[in-house]
């Protein structure tokens, strides 16, 4: 209803059928930078995604320094959040740690998403004994719980950098895989199709200008709270003893390293798990904002 | 209803059949040789050799699913432990009493917190009661659990003393755990309470009851909460599901001796039988969990019922909307994880719904 208030020319503009001047991302993005949550949200995640870029001119220490003097020392001046078991300055592992965290949430995210888009519109695209297999295979793996996915991957590829971001992307993709089917499918048998059908538009074309856009959206949303998601899933592997492992500035491995210290020194948990709060509130303020910006429902 | 049920019983065997077969096949391909783990690298090749045999290892591949297969399904059996030399089994069917409780306590105390806060904060839209929620909530959602559950530590076992931080001794050791199991849980179902909630006031319904004069309380009561917590149903199902199958990072902080904790040991120990036997049973425990709330969905909205006996005529229906489709647009399945499948911010007019797009989400998989 207030949306119909404030915008009181917008059905008849869509009725008229007025040439697309105004796209699609052109109109969400208008409607979430009226949304101060979600740009504070933004704000935030891009604030953290560029303080880990200038760590070296933020901190003076790179986060492989050992100070052996310093170690295990408590936040102080020099150290603004204090040095770790080795004596190295722990804000900037964190600030470091930030390049690698947010890079493997966002690497592990489109990864996943990747997977999920190809596998689900050849599913949704082919039907028949395709879809089916692929459907079925979908059931048995969202059965097994997708930490217990990443765990099984992990144990098939060892710890490391890249091998969890492989671990987490498989570990969730078969929801992306779903949804994409269910979005093909329904965007399939849609009239405008047919209208690109009958005005012989080629299929390479069909898919990539009239599929991909209308699945689109809602991958954009998943897309972004899954950063969240894997960032917080890594960590725990990290704390099981798979995933990321030290020495790597990694926020959750610099989590479960700490946690050894966690009666004596307990900034050494505190501070990264601040870190991962942190981005994951800021990414989830922002994808909440943009769930109502892209809601179908609003779609004109 | 009755064709349902055996339909859904028999997809259920295959799916458990199906994950054990996934879960095998993956961990087949773990690297390290078995029989070198259980004797060291210094043990001499003949008995590796002994060993591998002794294992079944010389096997071909199909052969050995086979027989794993065979022992987990026929004789629940799922193997020996290599370090412990005791039945897995027999280790789950001691822990997993433990990781249910665990469980459905979490689940209990997110279920009595959560669905008040989100039916209150629904009925005062844009009231106090609302934007709190609706703030608090995020902030809520986005805390790592075990960070959380490692500060409560810090809080309530070091500093104050209060709690105990690990064992399963007194009953006070399941609270840490609980909450910190429970506090992201709580935040989710209040916003999906709340959303669901909000979609029912909008129905015509309600609008009648009004217009017949009834009060507001029993309107609350009578009509509005027993439509808008159906949906309801399969949150906490599928949250019930995370609490026991994503308990091991819980356990492991807690060292609450449950499925997770001797899962998480057997990783570390490299003791395989251990790990693949409890991903097995967890998935298990999952795909049941899952049948459950979908026949406690079909029972409790009409309209699955009625599609369900439609269904078999409207075959080929070109939607692609299946038979869990109802006129609220949500799966049984939704809300696998958090916020994800929630549709807050319902403030739109139910006419701007147009009708090719309704059927995005995960639904129409049939």
């Amino acid at each position: 209803m207030i949306t119909q208030k404030t915008r009181p020319g917008a059905s008849t503009v869509a009725l008229a059928r007025r040439p697309k001047k105004e796209g699609m991302w052109k109109r969400t993005f208008k409607r979430l930078s009226k949304d101060k949550v979600a740009m504070i949200g933004l704000i935030g995640v891009l604030l953290m995604i560029l303080i880990s870029i200038l760590a070296p001119y933020i901190t003076k220490y790179s986060p492989e320094e050992m100070i052996l003097t310093e170690i295990n020392s408590s936040p102080s001046w020099a150290h603004p959040m204090g040095t770790d078991a080795l004596g190295r300055d722990y804000m900037s592992r964190l600030l470091y740690g930030g390049r690698f965290s947010i890079g493997l949430g966002v690497s592990s995210s489109l990864l996943s998403i990747l997977i999920g888009i190809v596998i689900g519109s050849i599913a949704g695209y082919f039907g028949g004994w395709v879809d089916n297999t692929v459907m079925r295979l979908c059931d048995i793996i969202q059965a097994i719980p997708g930490v217990m996915i990443s765990i099984i991957i992990s144990l098939v590829l060892g710890t490391g950098y890249f091998v969890t971001i492989v671990a987490l992307a498989i570990g969730g993709c078969s929801h992306v895989i779903r949804m994409t089917r269910a979005q093909v499918l329904s965007v399939r048998k849609s009239e405008y199709l047919d209208a690109a059908k009958t005005v012989n538009c080629g299929s390479g074309r069909i898919m990539f200008k009239h599929i991909l856009p209308n699945v689109m959206s809602p991958m954009l949303l998943d897309f972004t709270m899954r950063i969240a998601n894997m960032i917080q899933f890594s960590a725990g592997l990290s704390v099981i003893g798979l995933g990321v492992q030290q020495p790597t500035p990694e926020w959750g491995a610099m989590l479960s390293a700490g946690r050894n210290y966690i009666m004596t020194y307990p900034h050494l948990v505190i501070f990264p798990g601040l870190f991962i709060f942190a981005i994951s509130f800021f990414i989830n303020l922002f994808g909440d904002g943009l769930r109502d910006a892209l809601d179908p429902k609003l779609k004109k | 209803m009755v064709r349902y049920i055996l339909r859904r019983l028999l997809l259920t065997a295959i799916v458990i059949l199906g994950a054990a077969v996934v879960i095998f096949t993956v961990m087949y391909f773990v690297p390290g040789d078995p029989a070198e783990i259980l004797l060291g690298v210094t043990a001499a090749p003949e008995d590796i050799a002994a060993k591998r045999e002794a294992l079944g290892l010389d096997e071909p591949f199909f052969v050995q699913l086979g027989s794993f297969m065979y022992n987990a399904f026929i004789k629940f059996d799922l193997g020996t432990s290599w370090a412990r030399g005791t039945s897995v089994m027999s280790g789950l069917i001691e822990r997993l009493p433990r990781t249910f409780m665990l469980g459905l306590l979490t689940v209990l105390v997110t279920v009595v917190v959560g669905i008040p806060i989100g039916v209150n904060a629904a009925i005062h839209r844009g009231g106090w009661q609302d934007r709190v929620l609706m703030v608090s909530s995020m902030f809520f959602i986005s805390v790592p659990e075990f960070w959380l559950a490692l500060m409560l530590i810090i809080v309530f076992s070091l500093n104050l003393g209060l709690l105990p931080s690990f064992g399963i001794e007194s009953w006070k050791c399941y609270i840490l755990p609980v909450v910190s199991g429970a506090i992201a849980g709580i935040a989710n179902l209040a916003r999906q309470t709340r959303s669901s909630v909000l979609e029912v006031v909008r129905a015509d319904y309600i609008t009648t009851a009004r217009a017949k004069g009834m009060k507001e309380r029993p309107i609350i009561y009578k009509h509005m909460l027993p439509n808008a917590l159906i949906p309801v149903i399969t949150v906490t199902g599928s949250f019930f599901a995370r609490c026991v199958g994503g308990a091991i990072v819980i356990e492991k902080i807690f060292s609450f001796p449950g499925v997770g904790l001797y899962m998480s040991d057997a990783i570390t120990a490299r003791d395989y039988p251990i790990v693949r036997g409890c991903v097995v049973i967890l998935a298990a425990f999952t795909a049941l969990l899952m049948l459950v709330v979908d026949l406690a969905y079909g029972f409790a909205e009409p309209q699955i019922k009625a599609q369900y006996a439609k269904s078999a005529k409207r075959k080929g229906n070109g939607r692609g909307r299946g038979r869990h489709t109802h006129p609220r647009g949500r799966s049984p399945h939704g809300g696998e994880r958090p916020l994800v499948g929630a549709r807050v911010g319902d403030d739109q007019a139910p006419e701007d719904e147009q009708p090719g797009h309704e059927s995005q989400g995960e639904e129409g998989d049939q």
